[in-house]
């Protein structure tokens, strides 16, 4: 036995102990992969970017953005690991040092043990990420609607970026490893029998400023939200003081609420609650630490999951929008009207070629659109009505002459506007000065027409009578109406491709089926990346938690064994450890998410959207994964336990 | 009379090297309130030399190996092993030191779990690099010696407490230590294996001729030595010498051991 077998079979020999180390890592490792797979899929780029450039664009940031968080929060989750290992293991290097091992083999020790659980867990993340790839592949095609599916293919770019990335991360990490802590005197690591560490000190001042602290970041979050005071150093600010504050409210909190349950005897002398309490005093500073951590953690993963789904929620996009075109002629001046609508007239005969070629009947309509004086915007009823009648509307009626209604544009759905003014003006535009005011009797808030503004309806004679407006262009605007719009995409495609979109403003043309594809793709990516980013976090979180629990399991077996050498029944035992383990998990989980709350409360301000779906959905996913971990712990630690105890 | 290299030259005339060299050690913990460990302790021990150090429970004795082991230094008085202060040695130096001239055995084993017995009992010739061959060879015969032979490849929640005290025995000598150096290596063991190990200790000290400190609570295991020294309050209190018959030396221990202030329960023959 050399040395550096005796540092490798310190690592292989120790399985168990470095299994949460080593399959969080990997899980870093493989999701890390998976987004360069995505990232560096051929036909994925390709077909994204054919239907939409946005997408495409956003997808490809979001996924470096993701990759970098990875890579950050692995090292520093990596490094806290280690350090807790190396803590783990004083007496080990005690020994060692005693029997002469030097600074120098210490630190290459610590070095090779690192490097060699990195580069398993490398090896496996990597080599999970390839099994698992074929799966994500499909699961994005379903997501991201590509008609032409994913080649199963492993890029080698990702496994080399992969694989690159995390060598340099386990290089640094056994770098900085193998030099932490080697000052520590022998006599301290020999004599690092556990003495239970001082309680966090308790004093009013610093759960006042815990409170004051976590008051003030969110006071500053809602400021920043409400006072539309967007300063990025205001929002640091803010974060910083909710940590702090965080930091502050379990070292302070659970020294206070475990001091008060003990000290009312009635509940502290009955049956296992002695027990409970004196344990979870017993290593309160270390808890506080972890419940610290896990729940920062949480909540970093619950917010930045929930801005993801935010930014594609569908109710931020104009989703119901029922064309399957939309043709936009900004017509021109007298001089260059004439060639406009040349240009307008090939377009649609080159659109509706595709379209019967394709097979598919449409339904066309459109409105020319007239201005009054103070630039109002009026169609006529028999177009209106066409439209309305192929979107299976009914068809409206103007009984009275000098009648109209409205056709509510954009920004009044958005805004679900229902009032409107009773009178309409016209001014030097009307047919004569008898017809200047029309009277307004409604408004309709459907989707009709694609403009922005509200258009008035007037009856046909009223608009073939009304004067145009000096400066106005002949605007005109064609609708399609198609069934099975869901299929003109291959049209779409090329017919987009064919009339590229107008930089200098004459038309502007809509299809709807490149819209939904653009918006599935848009919510498919943010999707994969927050459950992705999630997940890693997710993984993080609940690995402080087993390296708790690992780092006391020997303690607490020769405790259980005294306790049930007195007397312990295997029911209490059971009920003892469930208890620990439900604050364990749950403490930290339930702070987080009031931290998400006010994330998410403020991320709806913010956009003015509603985010109680997406909250729920995210807090139900995470309350349930975080159930399963706990009913798993809970099975393999009692197991584990009651074995040792028979 | 001492020479520079730790040579003592005694009243007859005849030259003994002296392994142990320590006078005026003291130890005093600082803290709010500062504890004085031990006070004035001088100790020699000659090579070859089986040595216990007894004493009540907070005498120093622990402080006392601790110091002797490399791993507490004293607060003030001089201490040589082999002729050589280790406390002077820089820190890359004492690591040498450790692996080369001293072995240690503990109550508690200490055997890494994570190696097999015979690895554990390697372990001082890896990290001094030794040659493979050399290693396995070295390691099989102390074994064989040792009677541990068959354990080779088992791992140490495998055996038993006196095998584990005979891996870390074997583990402390392999490398041929100038000065070997136990604390409480029975205090874990039944009064079989007990004696099993003292005896081995006992053997080895005789046939190799390594030179040992021992630290213990047992009067059984003590009366294996040459002599032992009796600490009381961090203060030198007494010594006794074997001579010829174990027997009698056992009831002196158990006589001082009273004087001490002790009641016999406290020093059981046998420690369980």
């Amino acid at each position: 036995m050399n040395f550096r077998q005796f540092a490798f079979n310190n690592v292989l020999r120790r399985k168990r102990t470095y299994a949460a180390h080593f399959m969080s890592s990997s899980f870093a490792v493989m999701i890390f992969f998976i987004y360069s797979v995505l990232l560096y899929h051929p036909d994925l780029q390709g077909q994204i970017a054919a239907s939409s450039p946005t997408a495409s664009m956003l997808g490809t940031m979001g996924l470096k953005i993701s990759q970098y968080l990875i890579v950050i929060f692995s090292f520093l989750f990596l490094m806290y690991s280690a350090g807790a290992f190396l803590k783990a293991r004083k007496r080990e290097f005690g020994i060692l040092m005693l029997l002469g091992m030097s600074d120098k083999q210490y630190r290459r020790l610590i070095f090779v043990e690192n490097m060699v659980i990195g580069l398993i867990s490398t090896v496996f993340g990597i080599g999970f990420g390839i099994l698992f790839t074929k799966l994500f592949l499909l699961i994005a095609e379903r997501l991201l609607v590509l008609q032409q599916g994913l080649e199963f293919l492993v890029p080698i770019q990702s496994v080399i970026i992969t694989a690159g990335a995390f060598f340099i991360v386990f290089l640094l990490l056994s770098i900085l490893a193998s030099r932490l802590g080697r000052k520590s005197q022998l006599l301290e690591l020999i004599r690092s029998d556990e003495k239970p560490k001082k309680e966090p000190k308790a004093s009013v001042l610093l759960s006042l400023l815990a409170a004051v602290l976590l008051l003030a970041g969110y006071g500053m979050v809602f400021y920043f939200v409400l006072g539309r005071a967007f300063s990025l150093a205001l929002l640091a600010a803010a974060i910083g003081c909710v940590i702090l504050g965080t930091y502050f409210l379990f070292t302070q909190l659970s020294v206070y609420v475990i001091r008060a349950l003990r000290g009312r005897e009635s509940l502290l002398l009955r049956k296992i609650n002695l027990l409970t309490l004196s344990d979870l005093a017993y290593r309160m500073r270390d808890n506080a630490n972890m419940f610290f951590m896990v729940a920062t953690v949480t909540a970093v993963a619950l917010c930045g999951m929930g801005t993801c789904l935010a930014i594609g929620d569908p109710k931020l996009s104009e989703k119901d929008n029922p064309y399957a075109f939309i043709y936009e002629s900004f017509g021109g001046d007298s001089e260059s009207l004439a060639q406009s609508e040349r240009q307008t007239k090939q377009h649609l005969a080159l659109l509706e070629h595709r379209l019967s070629e394709g097979g598919f009947t449409y339904t066309k309509g459109a409105s020319h659109i007239k201005y009054t004086e103070d630039w109002q915007s009026v169609m006529s009823l028999s177009e209106y009505n066409q439209l309305a009648t192929a979107l299976g509307f009914a068809a409206e009626t103007l009984n009275v002459p000098g009648e109209a209604f409205i056709a509510s544009g954009k920004v009044s759905r958005a805004q679900n506007v229902t009032a409107f003014e009773p009178v309409l003006d016209l001014g030097n535009v009307a047919p004569d000065e008898k017809r200047q005011k029309l009277t307004v009797v409604k408004r309709l808030p459907s989707f009709v027409l694609n403009n922005y503004n509200d258009v008035y309806v007037v009856s046909d004679d009223y608009f073939q009578a009304m004067n145009r407006m000096k400066d106005d262009t002949n605007q005109v605007t064609y609708y399609y109406v198609i069934p099975n719009w869901i299929d003109t995409i291959g049209v779409a495609q090329s017919v987009m491709k064919e009339i590229p979109q107008d930089t200098e403003g004459h038309y502007y043309m809509r299809s709807l089926v490149i819209e939904w594809y653009e918006f599935k793709q848009l919510n498919g990516l943010l999707l994969i990346i927050s459950v992705l980013v999630g997940g890693v976090f997710f993984t993080y979180a609940v690995s402080f938690i087993y390296f708790r629990l690992y780092a006391d399991l020997e303690r607490d077996e020769k405790q259980y064994q005294m306790i049930s050498k007195i007397g312990l029944s295997g029911k209490e035992l059971n009920r003892l450890v469930t208890r620990q383990l439900l604050i364990m998990f749950f403490l930290p989980f339930a702070i987080a998410l009031v931290h998400g709350i006010v994330a998410f409360i403020n991320i709806a301000l913010l956009l003015d959207i509603s985010m109680l779906n997406a909250a729920l959905m995210i807090y139900i996913s995470f309350f349930l994964l975080q159930l399963a971990y706990f009913l798993m712990i809970r099975w393999r630690y009692l197991r584990h336990m009651h074995l040792k105890l028979a | 009379m001492r020479g520079i290299l730790g040579l003592l030259i005694n009243k007859q005339g005849e030259i003994k090297l002296e392994l142990l060299f320590a006078r005026n050690l003291n130890k005093i913990y600082p803290g709010k309130v500062t504890y004085k460990a031990l006070t004035n302790i001088d100790l020699t021990i000659q090579k070859g030399e089986f040595v216990g150090i007894m004493g009540p429970s907070g005498s120093g004795k622990t402080t006392l190996l601790n110091m002797v082991s490399t791993i507490d230094k004293p607060t003030s008085g001089e201490l040589r092993i082999a002729g050589q202060d280790p406390y002077e040695l820089p820190r890359e130096k004492l690591a040498y030191f450790r692996r080369r001239e001293l072995g240690f055995v503990f109550q508690s084993f200490n055997l890494l779990d994570t190696l097999t017995v015979s690895e554990n009992i390697m372990l001082p010739l890896t990290l001094d690099g030794t040659n493979i061959a050399q290693m396995k060879l070295r390691a099989a015969s102390i074994m064989e010696n040792l009677g541990i032979s068959e354990l080779t490849d088992k791992r140490t929640y495998e055996i038993s407490g006196g095998q584990a005290q005979r891996t870390a025995i074997a583990r402390a000598l392999i490398h041929n230590p100038k000065l070997l150096l136990a604390d409480e290596p029975t205090g874990n063991l039944d009064s079989k294996s007990a004696r099993d190990v003292m005896e081995l200790m006992s053997k080895l000290n005789r046939e190799d001729n390594t030179t040992m400190m021992l630290v213990t609570h047992d009067a059984m295991a003590a009366s294996y030595c040459h002599r032992v020294i009796f600490i009381k309050d961090g203060q030198f209190y007494s010594e006794v010498n074997c001579g010829d018959n174990r027997a009698a030396f056992y009831q002196k221990i158990i006589n001082v051991l009273a004087l001490l202030g002790g009641t016999e329960n406290e020093f059981p023959t046998v420690r369980v």
